[in-house]
């Protein structure tokens, strides 16, 4: 039993409200009961799933279906944080010269575990349908 | 846990193909004589990298552990692969 309902009638048994007026105060803490939501338990993805449906002239239709452990993630990146600064530095400059700004520095034991958690919630869908190709291309995480 | 088998299924895509079962273990098992035989040199080579030896191979084997559950099929025309790591 709530603490309200205990004080309504307490209030009732000393005579200081009547019966009517109790019922209409419980009826009333009923309604300001807001509603149990069960909170459901976050859903761990295990895996990252690439999926490319392709469909090009001169190579026929290609599938390809991958399925990347998170835990590979954590630990590819883990095993990127032993590289020596040096041999980062040149890594960092050869995706730049690919045209990809990357730095590995800035992917650390810190901020990793906040990249997989946005991961987790990543989906990319691409569509391509043009006269000679149609490409399909999805990425989630299950 | 490093993975102790994997599965490879080659074939033509239309046909489904023998799955061949690679028990990496047995792997592991040849690799753990050499490996332990080149541990020391392996310890001075990380030393001398600047790397701290427990660390970098720890690092080696959560990367192996973290393969289990990978799979990757190709398909096209002709041809399928699908590789399983369990």
């Amino acid at each position: 039993m709530s603490e309200s309902r205990r004080q309504v009638l307490e209030m009732l048994a000393a005579g200081r409200i009547t019966a009517e007026e109790a019922e209409r105060l419980i009826a009333a803490l009923e309604r300001d009961v807001p509603e149990v939501v069960e909170a459901r338990p976050a859903v761990k993805r295990k895996y990252l799933r690439v999926m490319v449906d392709s469909d090009e002239p001169g190579q026929g239709p290609v599938r390809v279906n991958t399925r990347v452990p998170m835990q590979l993630l954590r630990a590819g990146v883990k095993l990127a944080n032993l590289i020596p600064p040096q041999a980062r530095a040149q890594v960092d400059r050869a995706l730049h010269e690919q045209g990809i700004p990357f730095d590995m520095s800035g992917i650390n034991a810190n901020n990793l575990e906040e990249i997989i958690n946005q991961l987790e919630e990543l989906t990319v869908d691409v569509d391509v349908d043009e006269k000679d190709q149609k490409v399909k291309v999805k990425v989630f995480c299950e | 846990m490093i993975p102790v088998a994997g599965a490879v299924r080659l074939g033509e895509s239309r046909v489904q193909g023998f799955r061949l079962p690679i028990p990496f273990i047995l792997l592991w098992l040849v690799l753990a004589i050499p490996l332990a035989l080149l541990t020391p040199f392996l310890f001075i080579a990380f030393l001398v990298l600047g790397l701290d030896p427990f660390e970098s191979v720890g690092a080696l084997f959560r990367v192996l552990g973290a393969l289990r559950g990978t799979q990757v099929e190709v398909v096209n025309e002709s041809l399928s692969l699908l590789v399983n790591i369990f």
